[in-house]
């Protein structure tokens, strides 16, 4: 086995993604969700009357929950996959032979592409995560929108309500594998 | 004899075409008939409601002295908006008809049977007066302001509001999405 082989074989590692996600990304997962999850809330309270009354309030929690657990776990699915799309195409982009002549630096080689590596599998992730929650809120957004404002306009603002969120969650939960072809 | 029973004749005929034929000495008296309706096809809680009393003289008199009360639209659960609910005439003619309006603003949302009219009025050569009541329209529900509004208002700004704040849910992700996109490629920084 040759030595670049070795070296890349190594590597490899980084570009195994795992469907785990760090607690400060569960947070921020977290923390977007329930922004999310709350906007329809506003909607139906001030365009369909849907006031804050006990059989309501019980109702308005339960989507609101539902809501922040499929928006969250969509944000999860989606950055995965987004991330596993951009790792298989930026897989050759940085090699032993991209790096330059380190003649007079005390680092090796395989330190330098091993840090530059590093900044890379950092960056996608990052953008990953930026397009999920991008994508997510749009699609989540998007669909309460039409289902409230058009589809669902004539039921009963709870009916509407419950409607309205239970299908767009549904909606998040099947796409969300998608979202890497994007 | 032949000549009497020919005579006989005429003469009994001559009365049973005198009985039959139209008489102008008595015209019809004057007769009244009062609808009282909504000219405001959707009542609505706390919104004007305009009522019409509309009164028809079918009969073949002038009707004098037509008087209209109204006592309906208790102050409890109404407001008077504009004009009176009662009225005079001095003559409704033949075959003739006189509109009475008035606005009304309901403080209450539900059912409510409004009450008849009351029309006094009267006859030649009859001392006293005449009293008809009008028609009703029979229950008539008042939808509540809120339920109205929901149904008919575009709520343009709320709508606005809701598209500003999933806006602002969009704003800081796509923020750090363009940054990664403008300054890296393919998760490598740009060299200036």
């Amino acid at each position: 086995m040759s030595k670049d082989t070795k070296v890349d074989d190594d590597f490899e590692a980084f570009f195994t993604p795992e469907n785990t996600t760090s607690f400060e990304q569960q947070a921020l997962y977290f923390a977007n969700a329930v922004i999310v999850a709350l906007i329809p809330v506003y909607l139906f309270y001030s365009v369909f009357y849907l006031e804050f009354e006990p059989l309501n309030a019980i109702f308005y929690i339960a989507g609101v929950g539902a809501s922040v657990y499929a928006v969250a776990r969509s944000y999860a699915e989606a950055a995965f996959h987004k991330k596993a799309r951009l790792l298989s195409d930026r897989e050759n982009v940085i090699t032993l032979k991209s790096v330059g002549n380190l003649d007079g630096q005390k680092v090796s080689k395989r330190a330098v592409v091993a840090a530059k590596r590093q900044q890379q599998l950092s960056v996608t992730a990052h953008e990953s995560v930026a397009f999920s929650i991008i994508f997510n809120n749009v699609l989540y957004l998007g669909a309460i929108t039409i289902l409230a404002g058009w589809l669902f306009k004539s039921w009963t603002p709870l009916v509407n309500y419950i409607g309205s969120t239970a299908a767009a969650s549904a909606l998040l939960l099947f796409s969300s594998k998608s979202a890497g072809k994007y | 004899m032949r000549n009497l029973l020919v005579a006989f004749f005429l003469v009994a005929a001559a009365c049973v075409a005198r009985g039959q034929a139209p008489t102008d000495a008595e015209p019809a008296a004057p007769q009244l008939l009062v609808q009282k309706t909504f000219l405001t096809k959707e009542p609505v809680a706390l919104k004007d409601t305009d009522i019409i009393v509309r009164i028809f003289n079918i009969g073949g008199t002038d009707a004098t002295d037509v008087e209209l009360f109204d006592d309906d639209w208790s102050e409890s659960n109404f407001t008077r908006v504009q004009g009176i609910a009662s009225h005079k005439w001095d003559v409704i003619p033949a075959q003739g008809s006189v509109n009475h309006t008035y606005v009304v603003r309901s403080n209450f949302d539900g059912i409510y049977s409004p009450l008849r009219a009351h029309i006094t009025y009267r006859q030649p050569g009859l001392a006293g007066v005449t009293k008809v009541v009008s028609s009703t329209p029979g229950y008539v529900l008042f939808e509540s302001f809120r339920d109205f509004e929901r149904r008919t208002a575009t709520h343009w700004r709320e709508w606005g509001i809701f598209f500003l704040l999933s806006l602002a849910s969009l704003a800081l992700p796509t923020l750090v999405y363009a940054y990664y996109q403008l300054n890296f490629e393919k998760g490598v920084k740009k060299e200036k």
